[in-house]
């Protein structure tokens, strides 16, 4: 057998069915603990419910979210249009499920790129500490120094607008935070036993800090992110909506309030439907990483 | 290597760890010296803060610092210095040729991960071999530890497993790799006392299998009389006696030693007031000078409050640092 062939075959038997059965055992807990609380229930229920919409979009909406129909515009809430139409006559309601596309697209993104970046920092400066802890630290202070939104708006003003403007600088923003919780979290697992126990029987720091370290801090900062999804979310509506991120023909969410916001006062149902949607939204996944901190607590398991 | 003597496993010579902290230097360790012959079993007997697991974390060079940092001194292993070894060399030696094993084993093992999974990572960890073979020979080592039903511990998380039963985990991880030497911490501490005894046979009997040497660290004295071939005994960072166990328990020198056994409660002796050294445990923030045991020593003599007794011969394999018996020499 070559070398190549050797390594494959190892690696397929590292999935035999006894290297399995623990990991099964461990997801079939994990669901009998989500259906305990109707909460997490819901939280699931609401994202699950916005990854279908967002994939079924297309069949959901009655209309092409760009659709004109100068006509029919500024109509209130009927049974041809649900939530309305706005002022090109367009299905709001179509648009507002177009829009979720976009939606978990920045939520997942701008939540994903800060985590790990975040992580593999504060895990580092946590664990390795001294001189490397203390410019990492420092580095993220300076992030911490400047209000969040205001450092967002200046870095999407300076790279231009725009939805993927908006998720970098997000991102940029978002990332000392996962920094800081991953460190706390190192420093207290870097002085529990069993990582002493583990180096005293010679593994490398690399591999303490990635296998042994990483999944005991893990838990907080999935629970953090999960909520951030949603404030990500939230915080591109805002940018959409003082004009930074999305450009209006664009169906996002924040970028229909902003638009709403001008006929608010005759049509109430333009900027209140998508507002609601980011409600929802953000509240299901509020709801969702609450939950997860209960399941992920190894404290709380059994 | 001519000056370490081949025979010997381990020694170490006037090793000095200090730790550097806001109230000033703790000396914690100020010069121990210990020899662990191949195969044997030593114990190492002092109150809390005397400096044992101190003792053990330096040999493994496991001192973080800040704010600890082993100062001077040297440790040969096999007649080599492993001080002097880069930190990749010493992670081939921590686990497959020297291996520790702690107090607390409730703590001790990664919640994430299952048992057999992290003795199964240890064995990876030192010798090039695939999945398949790494699982049979934790298996092996799980059966080796006495519990049965290996295949299912191998699966168990070590919340799902008692005490002892984690403690024995832990002897299997220590032991993967048939290490020369093995340092456990006060294995027992935190078991209840059958389990304790089980423990200890359980080492015995995988000492005379492997033929490792088990460096014992206790304040048990019992446990020390039980189950060891030599003692050392240890007072505010030095070795202030060492000897046979019979001779040590018999005759003991140093007038520390004999304070300690006379601690013990006798069970034949009807004793109102339990015995006790008088005075307290030096800080080791600026301890006392000279022998750091002559403040509550009934012998001090003036020598005592300015130098620092050498080590004296008092009989065959049996050393004090005392200057009682200096003139012996």
């Amino acid at each position: 057998m070559s070398k190549q062939k050797k390594y494959l075959h190892y690696r397929f038997s590292e999935w035999s069915k006894e290297n399995v059965e623990p990991i099964l055992r461990e997801i079939r807990y994990s669901l009998h603990m989500m259906r305990q609380s109707p909460l997490t229930m819901i939280g699931i229920g609401i994202f699950l419910g916005l990854i279908l919409v967002a994939i079924f979009a297309p069949c959901i909406a009655p209309y092409k979210p760009d659709e004109m129909n100068p006509p029919g515009l500024l109509q209130p809430p009927s049974w041809q249009h649900f939530f309305g139409t706005d002022e090109g006559g367009r299905d709001i309601f179509s648009r507002v499920v177009y829009g979720s596309r976009i939606s978990l697209k920045v939520g997942f993104t701008i939540t994903i790129i800060a985590m790990t970046v975040g992580t593999v920092i504060g895990i580092t400066s946590g664990y390795v500490g001294g001189i490397v802890d203390k410019i990492l630290m420092r580095v993220t202070d300076i992030f911490f120094a400047f209000p969040y939104l205001v450092l967002a708006m200046a870095i999407t003003a300076a790279l231009g607008p725009g939805i993927t403007n908006t998720m970098i600088a997000l991102s940029i923003v978002w990332w000392p935070l996962y920094a800081r919780i991953a460190r706390a979290q190192a420093l207290s697992v870097r002085e529990t036993p069993y990582i002493e126990a583990i180096r005293s029987l010679g593994a490398g720091k690399l591999r303490i800090i990635f296998i042994h370290a990483l999944p005991n801090c893990i838990a907080p900062i999935l629970v953090q992110a999960s909520l951030d999804v949603g404030s990500a979310i939230m915080w591109c509506a805002a940018l959409s909506f003082i004009g930074l991120g999305a450009q209006p023909p664009t169906p996002e969410w924040g970028a229909m309030i902003t638009m709403g916001s001008h006929y608010l006062r005759e049509s109430w149902w333009y900027a209140t439907f998508p507002g609601i949607m980011i409600l929802i939204v953000v509240l299901g996944f509020n709801l969702l990483g609450d939950g997860l901190r209960d399941i992920l607590d190894p404290r709380l398991r059994r | 290597m001519a000056k370490s003597p081949q025979r010997k496993l381990l020694v170490v010579r006037n090793l000095k760890t200090y730790f550097y902290t806001y109230e000033g230097v703790v000396e914690a360790l100020d010069g121990v010296n210990i020899a662990i012959q191949k195969g044997e079993m030593i114990g190492l007997v002092g109150e809390t803060g005397c400096g044992k697991s101190v003792t053990a974390i330096s040999i493994l060079r496991l001192v973080s610092w800040p704010p600890g940092k082993i100062v001077n001194g040297q440790v040969y292993f096999k007649g080599q210095d492993i001080l002097k070894l880069s930190e990749d060399d010493m992670q081939k030696i921590r686990g497959n040729e020297i291996a520790m094993i702690f107090q607390e084993p409730t703590s001790s093992l990664n919640p994430v991960y299952t048992v057999g999974h992290q003795i199964k990572e240890t064995i990876k960890l030192h010798n090039e071999i695939n999945n398949r073979e790494a699982r049979e020979r934790t298996i092996e080592m799980i059966e080796m530890v006495g519990m049965s039903d290996p295949g299912k511990v191998f699966d168990r998380y070590p919340y799902e497993l008692s005490g002892g039963m984690q403690q024995r985990v832990m002897i299997a991880m220590a032991l993967s790799c048939n290490p020369d030497l093995l340092i456990s911490d006060e294995p027992t501490t935190a078991l209840d006392v059958t389990i304790q005894a089980q423990i200890l046979e359980l080492m015995l009997e995988l000492k005379e299998r492997i033929g490792m040497a088990i460096l014992l660290i206790t304040h048990d004295m019992g446990v020390i009389a039980d189950v060891c071939d030599r003692v050392a005994v240890m007072y505010a960072g030095v070795i202030v006696e060492e000897g046979e166990i019979h001779s040590i328990f018999q005759e003991p020198r140093h007038p520390y030693t004999q304070g300690l056994l006379r601690t013990i409660p006798k069970i034949d002796e009807s004793q109102d007031v339990l015995q006790e050294i008088k005075g307290e445990v030096p800080k080791l923030i600026n301890p006392p000078a000279g022998c750091r045991f002559h403040p509550r020593c009934s012998y001090v003599m003036e020598i005592c409050r300015k130098e620092r007794p050498g080590e004296y011969t008092v009989g065959s394999s049996h050393s004090a640092a005392c200057f009682l018996y200096r003139q012996k020499k």
